[in-house]
């Protein structure tokens, strides 16, 4: 068998399924648009008065200081999150419905076989100057208990699968995200 | 103009068949060709070819998703025209398409007879079938339609990284279901 011959099996495919691969994007991309915008106006509407009284005194945070969030940063632009965990030695991979950054630990957590004394403690979030609502930098914090299981499940992998379902979750990449065990 | 329209026309023999079909989905068929051959000439040739095979074939056939037919049409229409300039031309989303299919191969392979090819067709719609959804579509849009990594990122919302694990995952779990299958 080729390569080739898999390219020609994928050209037969579900007409159904090749037609909606690109059909639902649109509407999810449509969808998004309109209700940003709708967000937007609503937004204005309410806060112009806020934003009219509070003019003398107000003063912003430093964008590009460390704070701490709850977790929902880009949660609009997804509809599935991606849990990995270590299986038979390997990574493997569940698509499940948003999740927030909590659930989401724990549901890795589960994934893994880990029980509750595996705590996530903390997250920091370092945003883009330019635009503070773009995550450039993770840190979560989680118990070292994790270590009690090092004999179970082997630890790089365990981390690893940590690590992609995070920065899956946060779409960072590897580099721009922070393990702390405390 | 609806697609039962237009392939009225097709079976009425109407030469305004083939006006209405390039206005409604030439673009279609030329960014699918496009992708294929990253050549603004060849995928125009393929895009008349896919129009003057779809003559030929409607009649008999009378398909009621018209952007499905021409397209699967396209689509084999390029990728053949690539095979057979490939030695000579480079280019296009094909080259890189083809290797990362690769990784979907074990070392012993062994060469396919028709039957086994219809076997390996149903086994992959299979497995397309059951993917979870978003990554279902990301796997037809880099392998249907050739997309390429940056366009399908910006198509989903999803950084080029996002992109290219999730179609290394497809393809690792395409490569054991194809070993599972027999198709080593």
């Amino acid at each position: 068998m080729r390569s080739d011959d898999i390219l020609d099996a994928i050209g037969e495919v579900d007409e159904a399924l090749v037609r909606e691969a690109k059909e639902i994007r649109r509407s999810h991309k449509t969808l998004w648009v309109t209700l940003s915008s709708l967000a937007a106006c609503l937004l204005i509407l309410f806060m112009y008065p806020i934003i009219f009284i509070s003019m003398k005194g107000a003063s912003s945070a430093d964008p590009s200081a460390p704070s701490q969030d709850d977790g929902e940063k880009g949660s609009a632009d997804h509809k599935e999150v991606s849990i990995y965990y270590v299986e038979n030695d390997e990574i493997s991979v569940d698509n499940t419905e948003w999740l927030n950054l909590n659930d989401l630990f724990y549901a890795w957590s589960n994934a893994n076989g880990l029980g509750d004394d595996v705590k996530l403690i903390s997250q920091y979030f370092i945003c883009s100057t330019d635009d503070p609502s773009t995550v450039t930098v993770v840190n979560i914090v989680v118990s070292d208990e994790i270590e009690n299981y090092y004999g179970t499940v082997d630890k790089e992998l365990l981390l690893r699968s940590l690590t992609l379902t995070m920065t899956e979750y946060f779409d960072i990449s590897e580099d721009d995200f922070l393990l702390t065990l405390q | 103009m609806e697609d039962e329209r237009i392939v009225s026309l097709y079976w009425e023999r109407s030469e305004q068949a083939i006006a209405e079909t390039s206005s409604k989905y030439g673009k279609y068929c030329y960014t699918i060709a496009y992708n294929i051959l990253s050549s603004p000439e060849d995928a125009e040739e393929s895009v008349n070819d896919t129009y003057m095979d779809a003559w030929n074939s409607i009649p008999p056939h009378k398909p009621s998703v018209l952007s499905s037919f021409l397209g699967k049409i396209t689509r084999r229409l390029s990728i053949d025209r690539w095979r057979r300039a490939h030695a000579e031309k480079r280019g296009g989303a094909m080259i890189w398409v083809l290797d990362e299919l690769e990784e979907c191969i074990t070392e012993n392979g062994s060469v396919e007879e028709e039957l086994e090819k219809r076997r390996l067709a149903e086994v992959i719609n299979d497995f397309v079938a059951s993917l979870p959804k978003t990554e279902q579509k990301v796997f037809l849009c880099r392998y249907w339609y050739m997309d390429h990594i940056e366009s399908i990122g910006r198509q989903f919302g999803f950084s080029e990284s996002k992109v290219k694990s999730m179609l290394m995952r497809t393809r690792q779990k395409l490569k054991a279901t194809l070993e599972k299958e027999g198709f080593a």
